[in-house]
């Protein structure tokens, strides 16, 4: 599979409160073209941030070093026309998407106003396309949706116009930060379904960012895990659960509680996670991790690439296959 | 008079919003001691039960007995809504937007004893802030800090700890733990656990999140558009629903090796 998406050893500072802080730190990331890869982690791990460097949406005065490349073009160094049509091979889906239509504007206004000035379509065919757009994710009758307002729409329906929408530039790459996260359980499974019948139709490669493993397992071939603003561990989906590399992700398994089975207590990771900036010198991690000794302390821990999957961990080889049974109570 | 049975029940429960009936013809009843979930998806009625337990809404028709004593008209005059503080507490979801951003923690749990523990005197609430922050897991400095300084699982903690301070017999746990993170969420609930083992408190749990459900109670309720479509124990129900809406709702959650599909006729 050739690399769609390259992000090299990338380091994002953000200004807060006045001060440079660290975000992220040495990620490195590969999308194949038509690959689903999920971004998982906690709040304050980086995952959102990385993403939003990805589409360059970065607050103004943020400093980022390192590479990401499109296609072998230079993301980093895009300007104007050439950033613009980036961004429509490059499209973004939002958690919160009544926070991302306006109001007072049509659902058609909305869906076709990049269509309209940027491709200069004329109305007709950009709302024909639209409407083509919207049945495919599940909304039939879309020459209606198209004049209605974000208000007279669930959330559910909301979101389906929002991934029609990103859709409307036939972009190669979708980057979905938590796009069913605010809906319903059943919603989410219908959402979650049309995202990856559309993928596969389209060869469609895909950034899932969720907090949820299970869920990004369920759509993504391979999945990283994100911690204090670096990645910690990459691995086929199917493997994260019962054979994770990291003491991180052994440990995301086992907090959560079961839906099928009954446990007095969960086997909770202590303290809290922190952000990249907050992070001590070691191994980010060794503070809360049960295995950390005096190396995790002392120095950061490159990335270990094990059985075609990646852990940056000092102890990654040895805890290998007892991390998923020492979380287990 | 003995000790009900149930702590807290409700008999034909309903809710009018002008037209909209949100809530219909609710039944349920918590042992003392108990545990038990409202589950349902947005619209379903759970939220405005628990808000109408805890008085923030006048149900439309029904009655609401908590520890022997009607609830379901609004309290009349400061002692009777002390005691019903007394009795039912209730913890929100949004830890962040729950709390007086102007006091610090040890006077947003001094306040509640004022008002709950009057006997008290002032050296005697001190000892008793101090027990419920250890009860929580709060540490002296962020028992002097303010909200603002405290993460989402230290406020939730703080919010627990002002419930348990009226020393209720039943807290009802508004989506309490679903807007925290995983490794948080873990120590929040068992947190839970551990209070409710500690002093015998019942909860009614509204969640949509059905392991949150599994792992905090033992009976469960499934609401849809206002009514009760399926009751029992949380594991038989989880393990093997018997209305379809149940089963959608069960079928829908990911775990490892879920697939997502589309539903016929959906929406």
């Amino acid at each position: 599979m050739t690399a769609l998406l390259e992000i090299e050893q990338l380091g994002v500072d953000l200004a807060v409160e006045g001060a440079q802080r660290t975000v992220l730190r040495d990620v490195s990331l590969t999308i194949g073209a038509g690959e689903a890869v999920g971004l998982v982690g906690e709040s304050g791990s980086g995952k959102s941030m990385t993403a939003r460097a990805v589409d360059r949406l970065l607050p103004a005065r943020a400093t980022v070093r390192g590479a990401i490349r499109f296609d072998g073009r230079d993301v980093l160094a895009l300007r104007g026309a050439a950033l613009r049509d980036y961004r429509g091979e490059v499209a973004f889906v939002f958690q919160d998407a009544r926070a991302h239509t306006n109001p007072v504007r049509t659902i058609g206004d909305f869906m076709t106003e990049t269509l309209r000035t940027q491709r200069k379509l004329r109305r007709p065919e950009a709302r024909r396309r639209a409407v083509a757009l919207l049945a495919e994710v599940g909304i039939e009758d879309g020459e209606r949706r198209l004049g209605q307002h974000p208000h007279e729409l669930s959330g559910g329906m909301l979101q389906r116009v929002m991934i029609a929408t990103a859709l409307l530039t036939e972009p190669r790459l979708l980057l979905a930060d938590e796009p069913t996260t605010a809906l319903d359980v059943t919603t989410q499974a219908e959402v979650m379904a049309i995202l990856d019948d559309l993928r596969r139709d389209r060869e469609l490669a895909l950034l899932f960012i969720t907090h949820d493993l299970e869920l990004a397992g369920a759509v993504c071939d391979r999945t990283a895990v994100m911690y204090a603003g670096q990645i910690v561990e990459q691995r086929a989906s199917h493997l994260l659960h019962d054979d994770p590399l990291h003491p991180y992700t052994a440990g995301l398994v086992a907090a959560r509680p079961s839906i099928s089975s009954t446990s007095p207590r969960l086997a909770a990771i202590p303290g809290r996670p922190l952000s990249a900036f907050e992070a001590p010198e070691g191994c980010a991690f060794a503070p809360r991790c049960g295995h950390a000794d005096e190396v995790c302390v002392a120095t950061r821990p490159d990335v270990a690439t094990i059985d075609e999957g990646a852990a940056r961990c000092h102890h990654a080889v040895a805890l290998r296959g007892r991390l998923a049974e020492a979380f287990r109570v | 008079m003995s000790e009900p049975l149930a702590i807290l029940g409700v008999v034909g429960l309903r809710k009018e919003f002008g037209p909209l009936v949100a809530v219909d013809d609710v039944d349920f009843a918590i042992p003392v001691g108990g545990s038990l979930a409202i589950v349902g998806e947005s619209g379903s009625g759970k939220t405005t039960v628990a808000r109408m337990i805890v008085g923030l809404e006048r149900p439309t028709a029904g009655a609401i007995i908590a520890c022997g004593r009607d609830r379901s008209t609004p309290a009349r005059g400061a002692a009777e809504r002390r005691r019903r503080g007394g009795e039912v507490q209730i913890v929100f979801q949004d830890p962040y937007s729950s709390l007086d951003p102007r006091q610090a923690v040890t006077a947003a749990i001094d306040e509640v004893l004022r008002l709950h523990a009057a006997d008290l005197d002032a050296d005697a609430r001190r000892a008793r802030v101090g027990e419920l922050g250890g009860l929580v897991g709060l540490d002296e400095r962020q028992m002097r800090a303010r909200p603002g300084a405290l993460s989402g699982g230290q406020r939730q903690r703080v919010a627990i700890a002002r419930a348990l301070a009226a020393t209720p017999r039943v807290i009802v746990l508004d989506e309490s733990v679903a807007a925290l993170d995983v490794s948080i969420q873990a120590q929040v609930l068992n947190l839970l656990a551990d209070v409710r083992v500690a002093t015998g408190v019942s909860f009614l749990l509204i969640s949509h999140d059905l392991a949150v459900v599994r792992q905090l109670t033992e009976q469960v309720i499934v609401m849809q558009r206002g009514r009760i479509v399926e009751r029992g124990a949380t594991a038989a129900v989880l393990d093997d629903p018997q209305e379809p809406y149940t089963q959608l709702l069960r079928a829908s959650v990911p775990t490892a090796g879920w697939k997502p599909r589309r539903r016929a006729g959906a929406r």
